[in-house]
C-alpha cells in the first residue's frame, strides 16, 4: 500500500494519460469495438431489454390508465349529450306527428260540409268487453245522442252519452245488441248491415241489408256508409272486408270487417251536428285503407 | 284512512288503464284489468269477505265508467275477491308467486265469466275464437302486473297498520 501511497500523483498522471490516450482512441471511428465494450455491451443488453420492457409497459399502463380516466369523462358527456338527442328526436318526432295529424284534420274540416264539431278523445273504455270513449265535448258544445262521429280515416261510432261537458262515444266495434250501421259495398254498390264485433276484439261484421246472402262480396272490399244512413253523410269509409263466412248455397252469408280507424290512437274527432246530404261523398285519400286494417 | 287510501287506488288504476294502458297496442287487442288485480290481491291479504267487498265496489265503479251493462264486471271481481279471499289461509301470502298464479287463474276464470255474461246479453262475441285471442293474453299481462301491485298493496297495509299502531 505504502508503495502506491507514494507513487500517488504518478499514478494519477498515469491514469489522466491512460483516459486521455482512450479518449482519443475511442473518438475516431473504428473497425470495431474493443473487447472489453463489447464484454460489457453484450452482458448488459438483456438487462436493459428487461428494464426497457418493463418501463414500456409502466409508461403504457400509465398512459391507458390517464386515457381511461379522460375517456370516461368523455364517455359519460357523450352518454348525456346522446341522451339529450334521443329526447330531442323524440320530441321532435312527437311534434312532426301531432303536426301532420292537425293538418289532416285541418284539412279534412276543410274539405266537409257538414257542420261539425272537433273533440279530443280524453279516455277510452277501461273494460276489455265494451268498445266507448270519452270525448271533450258535450251538451254544452251542442251535442246531442246519436249524433254521428268521423274521423279523417272513417267512421268512429255515436254518441251514447251526453254530460254537459263530455259525451260517451260509442264505437263502432262495441258488440251490444243494437249498435249497427248501414253500409254499402264500394266496389258492387250493394246494402250492408255492419253490427259490432266478430271473430276477434276489435273487428265488426257485415251482413247483407236485403236478401239473406250477398249477390258479391269478396276480402279486402271497402265498407262505405250508405246514403240512406239517418246519421252518417254517405261514402265515408267504415272499414275493409277480410274474412267472408259461405251459407250452404255457396254465397256469402256474412263476412268479418276491420274498420278503417286504429281506435285506441284517435287523438282527434269530429261529431256531425248536422250533415249535409248534397255534400260530396267522402273522397279523403286516408280513405284507402291499408290491407291490415286496424 | 284505509277507504280513502283505496279509493285513490281504484280511482288511479282505472285511470291508468283507460289512458296509457289503453294507447299500448298489446297482442289480442286488450289491455292489462288493475282492478280484477287488485281484487285478487285483496282477497288473498284480507279474506274472502273484504275480498268481496272490495272486488264489488271496485268492480261496481268501473262498470259504471265502462258505460257498458252495469253489474257484470262488479260480479266477476266480486267472486275473484271471494274466491281469492278463501285461499287466504292455505297459502303464504308474502310469497310473490302466489299473487302471479292467483292473477292468471283468476283472469282465466273471471273474464272467461265476465265474456260468457256479455254473450248472454246478445253481444256479438264468440267464445272459442276471444278466449284464445283475448283471455290468454289478458292473463298473461295480469299475472304479469300481479306481483307489483300486490307489493304496493303490502306497503300500504304496513303503512297503514304502522299509522293504526
Amino acid at each position: 500500500m505504502q508503495w502506491f501511497a507514494d507513487r500517488r500523483f504518478l499514478i494519477i498522471a498515469l491514469i489522466f494519460l491512460l483516459l486521455t490516450w482512450v479518449m482519443f482512441v475511442t473518438s475516431r471511428e473504428r473497425e470495431s469495438e474493443g473487447k472489453v465494450e463489447y464484454f460489457f455491451n453484450t452482458a448488459m443488453a438483456p438487462l436493459e431489454s428487461i428494464f426497457n420492457y418493463c418501463g414500456m409497459v409502466l409508461h403504457d399502463s400509465w398512459k391507458t390508465v390517464t386515457r381511461l380516466a379522460q375517456l370516461k369523462v368523455e364517455n359519460d358527456l357523450l352518454r348525456k349529450e346522446i341522451e339529450r338527442l334521443k329526447t330531442r328526436q323524440l320530441t321532435l318526432e312527437q311534434l312532426q306527428k301531432e303536426n301532420e295529424e292537425l293538418r289532416q284534420a285541418a284539412g279534412f274540416v276543410k274539405a266537409q260540409t257538414h257542420e261539425m264539431v272537433a273533440a279530443e278523445v280524453i279516455s277510452v273504455n277501461p273494460g276489455n268487453w265494451s268498445r266507448t270513449l270519452t270525448i271533450n265535448r258535450g251538451k254544452n258544445d251542442g251535442l246531442k245522442k246519436n249524433m254521428a262521429v268521423i274521423s279523417p280515416k272513417g267512421v268512429v261510432g255515436r254518441i251514447l252519452e251526453v254530460r254537459d261537458y263530455t259525451a260517451e262515444v260509442i264505437l263502432l266495434t262495441d258488440p251490444r245488441d243494437g249498435n249497427y250501421i248501414g253500409g254499402m259495398v264500394k266496389r258492387t254498390q250493394n246494402m250492408a248491415i255492419v253490427t259490432g264485433g266478430g271473430e276477434y276484439l276489435g273487428e265488426c261484421t257485415v251482413r247483407p241489408a236485403v236478401d239473406n246472402f250477398f249477390s258479391d262480396l269478396k276480402e279486402n272490399d271497402i265498407i262505405i256508409t250508405a246514403a240512406t244512413s239517418d246519421l252518417f253523410p254517405r261514402g265515408i269509409p267504415i272499414g275493409r272486408v277480410v274474412k267472408v263466412s259461405y251459407g250452404p248455397n255457396k254465397m256469402v252469408a256474412k263476412a268479418i270487417l276491420r274498420p278503417a280507424v286504429k281506435f285506441n290512437q284517435l287523438r282527434t274527432v269530429f261529431v256531425i251536428k248536422r250533415k249535409d246530404d248534397s255534400a260530396e261523398p267522402f273522397t279523403e285519400s286516408s280513405a284507402i285503407i291499408p290491407p291490415g286494417g286496424e | 284512512m284505509r277507504f280513502v287510501m283505496l279509493a285513490v287506488t281504484v280511482s288511479l288504476a282505472v285511470a291508468v288503464q283507460s289512458t296509457w294502458l289503453a294507447k299500448i297496442d298489446l297482442p289480442g287487442y286488450v289491455k292489462p284489468d288493475l282492478i280484477l288485480i287488485l281484487a285478487i290481491a285483496y282477497g288473498l291479504y284480507h279474506g274472502f269477505y273484504k275480498g268481496a267487498i272490495f272486488g264489488l265496489i271496485a268492480g261496481l265503479f268501473m262498470d259504471v265508467l265502462s258505460g257498458g251493462i252495469v253489474g257484470i264486471g262488479a260480479l266477476a271481481k266480486m267472486t275473484a275477491g271471494f274466491s281469492a279471499g278463501l285461499l287466504q289461509k292455505i297459502i303464504f301470502r308474502d310469497n310473490l308467486l302466489v299473487p302471479v298464479l292467483a292473477a292468471f287463474l283468476g283472469t282465466v276464470i273471471f273474464e272467461a265469466f265476465n265474456l260468457l255474461m256479455h254473450i248472454s246479453f246478445h253481444a256479438n262475441y264468440r267464445f272459442d275464437l276471444l278466449f284464445i285471442s283475448a283471455i290468454l293474453p289478458m292473463a298473461v299481462y295480469n299475472s304479469l302486473l300481479a306481483p307489483l301491485l300486490y307489493y304496493f298493496l303490502l306497503k300500504m297495509e304496513k303503512f297503514l297498520a304502522d299509522r293504526e299502531a
